[in-house]
């Protein structure tokens, strides 16, 4: 051959680029492949061993992806070095995978919690098989609902009857679970654990270092004022509290204003308005930016995220912080956890932290803490990804592997607070198999007596069960949010009450534009029924509030609407 | 002068009696050529197409319709541009936005032409050590998160600066609404922006202008304004439509370290479509993104039509 014919001209790169763009085209616009046929049931692994001649079983190829919540990868060697508590976990996980060939979890990067990212990824097909409902639906039941039927996450019904999950948690989780994530007979949930709203978590050794009296669960925010205040210290460069911006709508929701916020207005196209004019809230306002802006004794600030409330707390910068108790729970051999500073502080946990319920207005309001947590899926999984995604979770949660786990949690660390760390078991299991101990000896019974008695308190009923689940586009509460923002980080002289207004105004605006899918004959069904449910609900348990503030709202605006 | 006006010249005799030699610009190609020019252009072209004109058509019949992540589309009109123009928050956006685009332009577009020129009056190992401090490589979205802990007004530095170095009172820093924007354009004029490029540029200018300008007996102020700023314009002019275009769609500083936060201060269009989207209103997002890209293409076809690039002209 001759150089001239060897050597690579244009025309043959173009050649070659021609075929491999058409390659790489039919490539990506083929069909793709076809489903494999559903695995047949895996057999446990005693029946296999006990088999003469197994007849290998077709296997399927099945994918699982996970953010890392609610299952992880198989940790490695060096995971498990470097916390001896996740052995149990990957022995338990190994189990169930040895018992379902073919199967791999795999990590990949997504942000479940963040209501953009995880929206975005699952319009995009990107998501993980792991999604979390609320997240998906701005953190309200309502919204979580509506992303069922709008077939954000996947319909699990068969899945939920496979595994018998109805007969495994206790009736009062049953009860409370099974009419959240059931609509229209077709379930979008499987539930792993319970945990709290936003609670406090309180520092209880500061408080008896200051000499304050320990509050106790029916204080009120002027008692957090004094104690955040008194706990405030420049020399040990301590806040008395580390609260979030959304914090002044809570504060506002523990007296009983959140609720008093929505009007129903079946009239208009969206049916909802929302009235913040309540003359009680200026001065709460006024009070909770007086501890930030005069006190000096929140630490607020429009540049921190999440994990720098945590740090705060975690690292005794701040006295008290509001989130899950379901964070509260960490081993020791986690830097960052409650338990790590308390060992620094080589105090028993119970002595170093408190946990009560939120703090109480001027009424006798107060909020349920409690939900049942759970997994849904993403819309893109296929039958066998959903069928082996809660099969695993199942396993690991409700089933074998959850007594694996702590077993092998509890043999590779003999601690019983990194076996121990889900205060409220949905399945009523309160001991394990081969740990001796109970949750009670690894946290102290100061500490479960305190997340008894926020969980025994009563939920009013919540407004996604009467409702009819809304398949239309919502409006946010942007409008809102900004204003609670401003009350928190800007010091200057703010206007509160015309702040307000024009969070409301900016509200109604924007909802103006809004259609409801439910009708308004529906609507107005659903809302007698809840308001009169409500009105059932606080004459029993909240008379003073119910006389003072439900009634009269009731009366004056929403019966009005209703007609 | 009727001599002048009548008498051809020689090079016009020759120029009118035979045609001008055709030359590699303007010879005809050969069947064979075209084929092969086609070819080479048609991976930038389908790339082009692929990612970007077909997003921005889809994006832009996305907008009319109801579009969700599941379900059948439906036609809705102006629907969506009709919410998203009667929408306070997307005003106050907008606000925001020309605010930020305007500040980040003049902080960090025109400050580094400035720098530029003293660091190229500097001596040869000064300006290379300046260029080293300024230009070194650092990963955007860590000095983000590094500068949220800066700006920390209970424990950042830069309040410690403020109370302890300067003695001024303790500043809110991204807190307050009027300084949050200022705060999020700051660390662009401490990276010094375009002003690697402008360097480039000013390198290229020849000695000899500014030899002569000096002989002329210019000072330093009119070399910059007859030379140096001139000869910067087409640079000017290429970076200037990028910042424009860059700086109105701004979105991961101020995501990354406010949030939008305080009281929507911060939060810029693209952020705003951003939280729409992700609350599943995926038509009034689109539409959101082609108000913002009327916007910026109006004022880009405007600056295009008043900015002479030609230093010469």
């Amino acid at each position: 051959m001759s150089a001239e014919k060897t050597a690579f001209t244009r025309r043959r790169f173009l050649k070659f680029a021609v075929m491999g763009a058409g390659a790489v085209t039919l490539g990506a616009c083929a069909a793709p492949s076809a489903p494999a046929a559903p695995a047949a049931p895996a057999a446990p692994a005693t029946e296999a061993t006990a088999t003469p001649e197994p007849v290998a079983a077709p296997v399927t190829e099945v994918v699982i992806t996970t953010s890392g919540w609610p299952i992880r990868p198989l940790p490695t060697e060096d995971d498990i070095k470097a916390d001896r508590a996740r052995a149990g976990y990957a022995e338990a996980l190994k189990t169930w995978l040895d018992a379902n060939p073919g199967v791999t979890i795999k990590q990949i990067e997504a942000n479940i919690w963040d209501q953009q990212a995880i929206v975005t990824a699952i319009s995009g097909g990107t998501a993980p098989t792991f999604v979390y409902a609320p997240a998906i639906g701005g953190w309200s039941l309502a919204g979580a609902r509506a992303a069922f039927v709008q077939n954000l996450v996947a319909d699990i019904t068969p899945f939920v009857e496979k595994y018998g999950v109805k007969g495994k948690l206790t009736p009062a989780f049953l009860a409370f679970w099974e009419p959240q994530v059931n609509v229209d007979g077709k379930y979008y949930n499987y539930p792993i654990d319970a945990g709290t709203g936003n609670i406090p978590w309180i520092r209880r050794d500061l408080i008896k270092e200051a000499g304050l009296p320990e509050p106790t669960p029916d204080w009120t925010w002027t008692d957090f004022r004094t104690i955040a205040k008194a706990l405030t210290s420049e020399k040990d460069k301590r806040k008395g509290a580390a609260l979030q911006w959304w914090m002044v709508g809570g504060m506002q929701g523990h007296h009983g204003l959140n609720l008093l916020q929505n009007i129903p207005s079946p009239s208009t196209g969206w049916h909802w308005r929302v009235d913040l004019s309540d003359p009680k809230r200026v001065p709460l306002i006024q009070n909770y930016r007086a501890m930030i802006f005069e006190d000096q004794s929140v630490f607020s600030d429009a540049s921190a995220d999440e994990n720098q409330y945590t740090a705060a707390f975690a690292q005794g910068s701040a006295a008290i912080r509001f989130t899950n108790i379901l964070g509260a729970f960490g081993s020791a051999a986690q830097e960052s956890s409650l338990a790590a500073l308390a060992k620094r502080l080589d105090k028993p946990y119970e002595e170093v932290f408190l946990f009560l319920p939120p703090p109480k207005g001027d009424t006798d309001f107060y909020e349920g803490q409690i939900y049942v947590g759970g997994v849904s899926y993403s819309p893109d999984s296929s039958a066998d990804v959903l069928d082996k995604g809660v099969g695993v979770v199942d396993y690991m949660f409700l089933g074998k592997g959850w007594d694996i786990q702590k077993a092998g949690q509890w043999e590779a660390t003999k601690d019983l607070q990194a076996v121990f760390n889900y205060p409220l078991p949905i399945d009523g299991k309160y001991t394990y198999e081969g740990v001796p101990g109970s949750f009670a000896d690894a946290w102290g019974k100061k500490t479960l007596e305190a997340i008894e008695y926020i969980a025994r308190l009563s939920a009013e009923p919540d407004p996604g069960l009467y409702f009819p689940a809304e398949k239309n586009p919502a409006p946010d509460d942007k409008a809102i949010n900004d204003a609670w923002s401003t009350f928190t980080y800007v010091a200057d002289n703010v206007d509160i009450a015309a702040e307000l207004k024009k969070a409301e105004q900016t509200w109604n605006k924007q909802a103006e534009s809004f259609t409801s899918s439910v009708s308004a004959e529906d609507f107005t069904a659903a809302a007698l029924r809840y308001y009169a449910d409500l009105d059932t609900y606080f004459k029993e348990k909240m008379p003073i509030y119910y006389e003072s503030m439900f009634k009269p709202w009731y009366d004056a605006k929403v019966k009005p609407a209703l007609g | 002068m009727a001599i002048e006006q009548t008498a051809p010249t020689g090079i016009g005799e020759v120029a009118a009696a035979k045609p001008a030699a055709p030359t590699a610009a303007t010879r005809p190609l050969s069947r064979r050529s075209r084929v092969e020019m086609v070819l080479f252009l048609l991976p930038a072209f389908i790339f082009q197409l692929v990612w970007g004109w077909y997003p921005l058509v889809v994006a832009f019949v996305l907008s009319f319709t109801n579009a969700r992540v599941r379900g059948p589309l439906s036609f809705t009109g102006l629907e969506s541009y009709l919410r998203m123009a009667n929408d306070p928050l997307v005003a106050r956006a907008f606000q925001v936005t020309i605010t930020y685009a305007v500040m980040s332009i003049v902080l960090t577009f025109v400050i580094p032409i400035l720098v530029a020129i003293f660091l190229m009056e500097m001596p040869p190992r000064r300006m290379r050590w300046m260029m080293l401090l300024w230009f070194l490589p650092l990963s955007s979205i860590a000095s983000t998160i590094l500068w949220r802990y800066i700006y920390n007004a209970q424990y950042g530095l830069m309040q410690y600066i403020a109370t302890q170095i300067l003695g001024l009172p303790p500043q809110r820093f991204l807190n307050d609404p009027g300084q949050v924007l200022f705060w999020l354009i700051f660390p662009g004029i401490l990276l010094f922006g375009p002003g690697l490029i402008y360097m480039a540029a000013l390198q290229g200018i020849p000695a000899s202008y500014y030899e002569a300008a000096e002989v002329e007996g210019a000072s330093f102020w009119r070399k910059i304004w007859t030379i140096s700023l001139p000869r910067l314009r087409p640079v000017i002019s290429m970076l200037l439509t990028f910042a424009i275009i860059g700086t109105l769609q701004e979105f991961t500083w101020p995501q990354i370290m406010t949030g939008g936060e305080p009281g929507g201060a911060s939060r810029t269009v693209v952020m705003y479509m951003y939280s729409i989207w992700g609350n599943l209103r995926f038509a009034d997002a689109t539409a959101l993104a082609i108000m913002l890209f009327a916007l910026i293409m109006a004022i880009t076809i405007v600056y295009r039509t008043f900015f002479k690039e030609d230093p010469d002209v």
